[in-house]
């Protein structure tokens, strides 16, 4: 085909992707530049006040410095929790068999049908009086904490609670594992290795990619963590479990600051970029390192 | 023997641990199904006795329910159509077509992925204010029928780019339009991966409570996942919060879709996850 006429296909068949671009994303993302310079309540126009914003949010802002800690708190524990959780249940699943298939089913389902419903109940199992979770605790004579509304426990259980949530890392993983011809292992047999060994000098090496992938979409997708938080503590007790995003959701829907909020959610993107350029960083460092 | 041992083990690893993540779904099931006394009992009970639809009979007479239902349906079915057809074209266009700038668009797709909501949705919020569209579906459908699903995009130009060439260049010497190609010969080959992108689209949709909070404020507008939000507040608020019954039930009730589609597709759901995680 000739370059001019390809080239009007390529813009007739993305024109959808063109347009919502430009739209919603395109449109938005300037404006969201213009109103983080702004004071605006979304009732009467913006007004301009420069840097003021920003000033006000790193000089003088404690909870945007709560929030933002307990944010990379929740980030720094889930996700690499979650990402042990599925790396061992992938581990456990690598034989095929129908018995694996089906376990794979199972621990899967959580991740596909997470949202307000079961954060609902989850919040319920992990009550403090009355909760299965301290029930099954009592019968080992362990006297369960108040889960969510202890200051101490209640980041903790948002972090215990999202581990069944790790159902597509898991996925995953296996994929990769399953990639990994199984000539590797027999070779490292014959020559004496044991399953530790052939974990850490085979298996990770070759799905240390994979590993990465997950890693980034897991900062990623932590540090934006809402609604889990917000169902099951509500931000609470004593803002213990108040993140960054519900910070932003307040300050813009809650508050009608949407300068502020705009403002705040650039901060966001800024240190998300900033995180997943480094974590590659280090990455690639280590295994340049180890070749 | 030590082979039986081990394997034995092994099952009851993964079935404690598979207890333990089915575990707020069982919950769901037996507490929607039982009596009031049997809820606030101590020590709780697991399986419900005797049986009863109470807390689904107060669901469906005190709550909006059948509203909720209709509104998650129509929001749902206009996400699925619109982003099956607008991320087809669009995906198909980039794998299959050239032009300077091709690099760069395509680029600024994958980054858009990368942007947290959180930045776009503030500005977004206070244009669809200022157009009157707070309160409708537009906000949330729209940026679907404009193929803003990135993941969909991906998933269907890998499978586009794989697709045989001699096909379609047979096609087009017989005269095939260039649109007729794409839906006659290239869509009907493409239905596994074109359901995969539908069947996510429906989950995600369905369970989007963050959207929905943000633009639907009437009741009458609410989706399942606000309409259970709304319940769990107005009932927590009264003498019998420790009766749990009517929120399990209304939860069962809006991740039943979900746990059918699971059941009877979930090599489709395996098969996203994988494409999507693994070639990229």
């Amino acid at each position: 085909m000739q370059p001019k006429k390809s080239a009007k296909y390529f813009y007739m068949f993305i024109s959808p992707w063109l347009l919502g671009f430009f739209l919603l994303t395109f449109v938005p993302l300037v404006y969201s530049i213009y109103l983080s310079l702004t004071e605006y309540s979304g009732l009467s126009a913006p007004t301009f006040v420069g840097l003021q914003n920003y000033k006000d949010i790193f000089l003088f802002d404690d909870i945007f410095r709560k929030s933002l800690f307990n944010s990379i708190v929740y980030a720094l524990l889930a996700v690499p929790t979650s990402l042990i959780l599925a790396l061992v249940i992938a581990l456990l699943l690598t034989k095929e068999s129908k018995i694996s298939s089906f376990f794979q089913i199972i621990f899967f389902f959580p991740s596909i049908a997470a949202g307000v419903a079961v954060y609902t109940v989850v919040k319920f199992l992990l009550k403090g009086e009355g909760g299965l979770l301290n029930y099954i605790l009592s019968i080992f004579h362990i006297k369960g904490p108040n889960w969510l509304t202890d200051t101490k426990w209640a980041m903790i259980a948002l972090v215990i609670a999202n581990l069944i949530f790790c159902g597509q890392q898991m996925l995953i993983f296996l994929a990769g594992i399953k990639q990994i011809p199984v000539s590797y292992y027999e070779a490292a047999k014959i020559d004496g290795a044991n399953s530790i060994q052939c974990f850490f000098k085979i298996t990770f090496p070759l799905i240390a990619q994979v590993f990465v992938f997950n890693l980034i979409m897991g900062i990623i997708s932590a540090f934006q963590v809402f609604v889990q938080p917000l169902v099951m503590t509500g931000g609470g007790p004593f803002k213990k479990t108040y993140m960054y995003g519900m910070y932003i959701y307040d300050s813009g829907f809650g508050f009608g600051r949407f300068g502020y909020a705009a403002a705040l959610a650039w901060i966001m993107y800024l240190i998300i970029l900033f995180v997943s350029r480094v974590v590659l960083k280090l990455v690639e460092r280590l295994m340049h390192f180890e070749e | 023997m030590a082979k039986i041992i081990k394997k034995g083990i092994w099952i009851l690893i993964c079935a404690t641990l598979g207890f333990v993540f089915l575990l707020p779904f069982l919950w769901m099931i037996s507490t929607s199904l039982m009596a009031t006394e049997q809820i606030v009992k101590y020590p709780p009970d697991l399986i419900p006795s005797p049986v009863t639809l109470r807390s689904f009979k107060y669901i469906f007479e005190n709550t909006k329910f059948f509203t909720y239902l209709k509104n998650s349906c129509i929001i749902t079915s206009i996400n699925i159509i619109g982003t099956v057809v607008s991320t087809t074209l669009v995906a198909y266009g980039f794998a299959k077509y050239d032009a300077r700038l091709k690099g760069l668009w395509f680029t600024l797709l994958m980054s858009t992925m990368m942007i947290p909501y959180f930045v776009t949705i503030i500005p977004q919020y206070n244009i669809y204010a200022k157009l009157n569209l707070i309160n409708t579906f537009v906000p949330l459908t729209l940026p679907n029928i404009l193929a803003g699903s990135g993941f969909s995009i991906f998933l269907l130009n890998q499978f586009f780019k794989d697709f045989p060439r001699e096909i379609e260049e047979a096609a087009r010497i017989d005269g095939c339009s260039e649109f007729g190609i794409l839906f006659r010969i290239v869509i009907p080959n493409a239905k596994a991966i074109l359901f995969v992108v539908a069947i996510f689209m429906f989950v995600w949709t369905w369970n989007d409570y963050f959207g929905p909070a943000i633009y639907l404020s009437d009741q009458n507008k609410y989706t399942l996942s606000i309409g259970l939000t709304f319940l769990n507040s107005s009932i927590s608020g009264y003498q019998d919060a420790l009766d749990q019954g009517p929120v399990m039930a209304m939860a069962l009730l809006s991740v039943l879709p979900i746990i059918i589609l699971y059941a009877c597709f979930q090599k489709y759901f395996v098969k996203g996850i994988i494409d999507s995680g693994i070639k990229g």
